[in-house]
């Protein structure tokens, strides 16, 4: 019965070391799905980076009043053609 | 004795025995050394071998943060950052025996020279670019090579996408992702983030394959929403530019400001440059001149005299100046109107822009006034922390001479933006707003410090109406179906310490509409050539059409409706029709 707080140590031990070795596996196993994950967050990012571009080249002043006169024959109306209705 | 006798328990053990215990203790020391080994490796030589170990697999690198993009207020993109390739070397690889260099610099445009000259440079280091910021596929090419120690490293490059419309402003960034000028500069902390470092694992070739923990976790910057309005900014760069052509002048500027809440909506400059185009970058483009070019404001400051007069207590606004017979004496020097107005109230020294009149009225009131009021407007003091931002001049000099001329805009020098924002005073109540890059909540109310009883602005504002009436100076800066106000100013410029003849700075500073102002609009243009040169001719019509668009683009109610022109009762008609 003495060696019994040695075998409860060694026992210890052993789930202890044990353990370690699984979180250190998980820890791994978790790291490189972060890395996946930052990958992808970076992929997004730039594909949104290069969307907000396109839509903001699109989308110039100088890009629309062209448009807008050119191709779909629009033109600001003259005031004297306006008329303001006031919702009281 | 047969062979097929067993043996006797004793005669077996007894040489067995000893061998066991021979063989055991060999066993046992065999195991003791190796056991001695491990130790003695796991102590005393750990470091070492580790240090060894991961030399030679193991490597750390920078990850670059993401910098962050900037957005007007209509979620605009101003700026962003996407991502980029570079190709860098280990020297220690790279450098030696590298068959295939010449193959590569082929493809780089760099020569064999120089890739070997940055070698011996790099030679001690770990780390070397070859080239930056390249496009993917040459990358994939280059990579295809196989070359020891060549590696492929990620970076961000900075587009523009409102090219040279906003770029005074927004400013850019260095080669480094750091700002340099503009927003980029101003707001570089929040933006630029933190770079994190990653262990990793590599091959012999020095391609790395894994990652194997972080440790400095990377930090991308922030993105900003600004103040800004892009639409607005668009339209008051086209604007700016064709009236300086028009004009035959050399530069100039536009600033809205946002009237209660002391938003800057708009700051534009000419010449201009283009922040995406590195070879547009030349010192006189890329002036941010709304900051920092202060000029000698003239007439526009002309109704802060006025207001002065009026809080005084001693004048009101139909109180008479003699302003006969156009011209006024102290000592040597001579002021002067472009013609005789007469006898005329304080409300007329404001619409002829009456410069004896201004200084007369000043020259009756102490000094001391007339210079804290300006002081209380925030001239001679910085607006914001924009980069280059001058804080203009404003100097005490109570001789009479420089009394006088102070009262209608000489003797001190204002920005544009400085200018604007001492109008704010008159767009509120009395109140002086301060000027944010930040965007406020559509409510948002400003809290600034109050120059003027909300009497005298009431009697200013009117005074700045009729100036855009043909009965003054700025008729050009009207529009249909809102009541608008303003001040002209048209001054000479100093040329080698002298005011020259005929060379000037146009101005116009106006608010809209009148009743309920929402936003105060600034044009200074700077040395028009051509015939005209007036504020009122040069300036005044950039206003009236930036503030036009301006009142459509922010649904304003109309204040100023022409009865007469309503619509004609078919229009209704048609309309009931509809409905039912």
């Amino acid at each position: 019965m003495q060696s019994m707080p040695v075998f409860l140590l060694l026992f210890l031990i052993l789930v202890s070391a044990y353990s370690v070795v699984t979180v250190r596996h998980e820890n791994r196993l978790a790291f490189v799905r972060l890395q996946g994950l930052e990958e992808k967050r970076s992929h997004l990012q730039s594909e949104w980076g290069r969307l907000m571009l396109e839509r903001a080249t699109w989308s110039t002043q100088h890009n629309l009043a062209e448009d807008a006169e050119k191709r779909l024959g629009m033109s600001p109306p003259p005031y004297n053609r306006v008329f303001t209705v006031d919702r009281g | 004795m047969g062979l097929g006798m067993p043996m006797t328990e004793s005669a077996v053990n007894r040489p067995s025995l000893w061998r066991q215990a021979v063989l055991l203790g060999l066993v046992a020391v065999w195991f003791f050394a190796l056991g001695w080994e491990v130790v003695r490796l796991q102590t005393e030589q750990h470091d070492y071998l580790q240090s060894q170990g991961d030399k030679r697999y193991l490597r750390e690198i920078e990850v670059m943060p993401e910098r962050g993009a900037i957005f007007d207020r209509n979620d605009q993109v101003l700026t962003v950052s996407t991502p980029v390739k570079s190709l860098v070397a280990d020297p220690h690889l790279f450098c030696v025996k590298n068959e295939k260099m010449a193959e590569m610099s082929l493809l780089l445009d760099i020569s064999v020279e120089n890739l070997k000259s940055r070698c011996e440079k790099y030679a001690k280091s770990e780390f070397m670019y070859i080239k930056r910021r390249l496009a993917p596929a040459l990358v994939d090419q280059v990579m295809g090579l196989e070359i020891r120690g060549l590696e492929v490293r990620k970076e961000y490059k900075r587009y523009y996408p409102g090219g040279v419309v906003s770029a005074h402003l927004v400013g850019f960034t260095d080669v480094d992702n750091l700002g340099q000028e503009g927003l980029e500069r101003l707001f570089d902390k929040e933006l630029k983030g933190k770079g994190g470092r990653t262990r990793v694992l590599k091959t012999m070739t020095g391609q790395h394959v894994e990652s194997v923990e972080s440790i400095q976790q990377v930090v991308h910057g922030k993105n900003l929403v600004v103040s800004i309005d892009q639409r607005v900014q668009s339209l008051a760069s086209e604007y700016l530019k064709d009236a300086i052509k028009a004009a035959n002048a050399v530069s100039g500027s536009i600033v809205v400001l946002s009237v209660p809440s002391g938003e800057l909506l708009t700051m534009a400059n000419f010449p201009q440059f283009n922040p995406n185009d590195r070879s547009t970058f030349k010192q006189n483009n890329m002036r941010n001149r709304a900051v920092t070019h202060p000029f000698e404001p003239g007439s526009t400051v002309k109704p802060f005299t006025i207001a002065m007069a009026l809080e005084s207590g001693e004048m009101d606004i139909e109180t008479k100046v003699e302003t006969s017979p156009g011209r006024f004496k102290i000592g040597k020097y001579s002021i002067s109107d472009t013609r005789d107005y007469g006898n005329i109230t304080l409300f007329d020294v404001v619409v002829h822009s009456s410069n004896v009149g201004s200084a007369k009225v000043a020259l009756s009131l102490p000094y001391e006034s007339l210079y804290d009021t300006f002081t209380d407007l925030g001239f001679g003091v910085g607006v914001m922390d924009l980069p280059g931002e001058s804080s203009g001049s404003l100097e005490k000099r109570p001789r009479t001479i420089e009394h006088a001329t102070l009262s209608y805009g000489y003797g001190l020098a204002a920005t544009p933006l400085q200018l604007a924002r001492a109008y704010t005073a008159f767009a509120t109540d009395g109140i002086l707003l301060p000027i944010t890059l930040e965007k406020q909540q559509e409510d948002f109310v400003a809290k600034g410090e109050r120059v003027f009883e909300a009497e005298t602005v009431f009697n200013i504002r009117s005074m700045l109406e009729q100036v855009a009436t043909a009965k003054g100076t700025a008729e050009k800066a009207q529009i249909p179906r809102y009541r608008v106000g303003g001040k002209t100013g048209t001054t000479h410029k100093v040329i080698n310490k002298e005011y020259a003849k005929d060379r000037y700075i146009s101005s116009f500073v106006g608010i809209a509409p009148i009743s309920d102002p929402r936003f105060v609009v600034a044009v200074v243009i700077d040395d028009p050539r051509g015939d005209v040169y007036y504020g009122g001719d040069v300036a005044a019509p950039v206003f009236a059409n930036i503030t036009q668009d301006l009142l459509r683009l922010y649904n304003v109610k109309p204040d100023g409706i022409d009865i007469s022109r309503e619509p004609p009762a078919a229009v209704f008609s048609a309309k009931e029709e509809n409905k039912t």
